[in-house]
């Protein structure tokens, strides 16, 4: 038996955060009645940015669940990815919440990130909501990666 | 002189049993009696408190044979406690430190054989593999002895997992510790008594 991993494809976290930004972009509009679209919808030429902003919610949640990982695996490249290794077998995590657990992270992160993006782009009322988000993802995260199972029975 | 016929018992207590009854105990009060799940989950015991386990374990056992001395076998009298016996220096000398007797004060022989090693908390490899499978009691009782060893075995299998989650919980939470204290001292209670169970029969007295 071995510890779970959790990969975490940072490409299709870029890709919910930019779909979620261009729907925050399509329905609002600035003071002068502007639609929003243009300047809140990532550009390729954001990217460097938001991935920035991706790198600190990573390292926010990392942070967050310091005790239950016991080692981050980064890969660079034309597919970015992290790959956790939570000490699922030491503290006898229970596994049946693992898929819900992978969802959470990708939403967490998401939000988190489109927080910052939102903060930057001065829409701070959508913002504060992406951090409530984040934050309520948050408690759904450590409340999953803290369950313990039953313990095994002898055989 | 009648030569006393004596009574070989052996109480044999399986390790996975009892860290299986403190595992399910600790993580049952914590499901039941605790509502946030960080707490709950560093209130339950894991495999990551194994070696606290297994030193308690070894208190345990030190305990029992201090209090049923008069009763244990030769053995059993001389063996060394669980962890104690098996040393990380014999089967890995590569890793962790080597522990050499002190000879700087003049101490006889029998006293460096009796050099103990304890073991590194950061243990390379699974310290589940050490742990000893099972603990084995020896008992000489006399003829008059009319007790059940089942009941020894119960009271010791229980006192062993009081005392193991009375130091748990003192350290996670104290307010049931002091509940596991009292059930260790009424089993290791229950323990002797059922080790004296005697009874002498057809003695007549000549007046």
């Amino acid at each position: 038996m071995e510890n779970l991993t959790i990969t975490l494809s940072l490409t299709d976290i870029m890709q919910r955060c930019r779909m979620l930004a261009a729907y925050e972009g399509r329905d609002r509009s600035d003071g002068a009645g502007q639609n929003m679209y243009e300047k809140l919808a990532i550009t390729p030429q954001d990217e460097p940015l938001v991935g920035v902003f991706l790198s600190q919610a990573l390292l926010a949640v990392r942070q967050r669940l310091d005790d239950m990982i016991l080692s981050v695996t980064a890969t660079a490249g034309s597919t970015p990815e992290e790959q956790w290794t939570i000490r699922s077998i030491q503290r006898r995590y229970d596994t049946k919440g693992y898929d819900g657990l992978v969802t959470h992270l990708k939403e967490a992160l998401s939000a988190s990130v489109l927080a910052a993006w939102l903060t930057f782009n001065a829409v701070d009322q959508r913002a504060a909501f992406y951090v409530s988000v984040f934050e309520s993802e948050m408690k759904l995260i450590s409340d999953n990666i803290h369950t313990k199972a039953a313990p095994k029975r002898p055989t | 002189m009648k030569q006393e016929r004596k009574q070989y018992k052996t109480v044999v207590i399986y390790r996975d049993n009892l860290v299986y009854d403190i595992n399910f105990e600790s993580w049952k009060i914590a499901r039941m009696r605790i509502d946030d799940k960080t707490v709950q989950m560093e209130t339950s015991t894991d495999e990551e408190a194994d070696m606290f386990i297994e030193r308690h374990i070894d208190s345990a056992i030190n305990n029992i044979k201090t209090s049923m001395l008069w009763c244990l076998d030769r053995v059993t009298r001389a063996a060394a406690v669980s962890t104690n016996k098996l040393s990380q220096d014999w089967e890995n000398p590569s890793q962790g430190p080597h522990y050499e007797p002190d000879t700087s004060m003049p101490v006889d022989d029998t006293l460096l054989d009796a050099t103990q090693t304890d073991w590194e908390e950061h243990t390379p490899e699974p310290a589940a593999a050490r742990f000893r499978t099972h603990y084995d009691f020896g008992f000489v009782f006399s003829s008059y002895w009319m007790g059940d060893i089942d009941a020894v075995k119960s009271a010791i299998h229980n006192y062993m997992r009081c005392r193991v989650l009375t130091e748990w919980f003192a350290l996670v939470k104290p307010d049931e510790a002091a509940r596991y204290e009292r059930y260790a001292t009424r089993y290791l209670l229950d323990a002797v008594t059922a080790a004296r169970q005697e009874r002498a029969d057809g003695i007549t007295f000549r007046l």
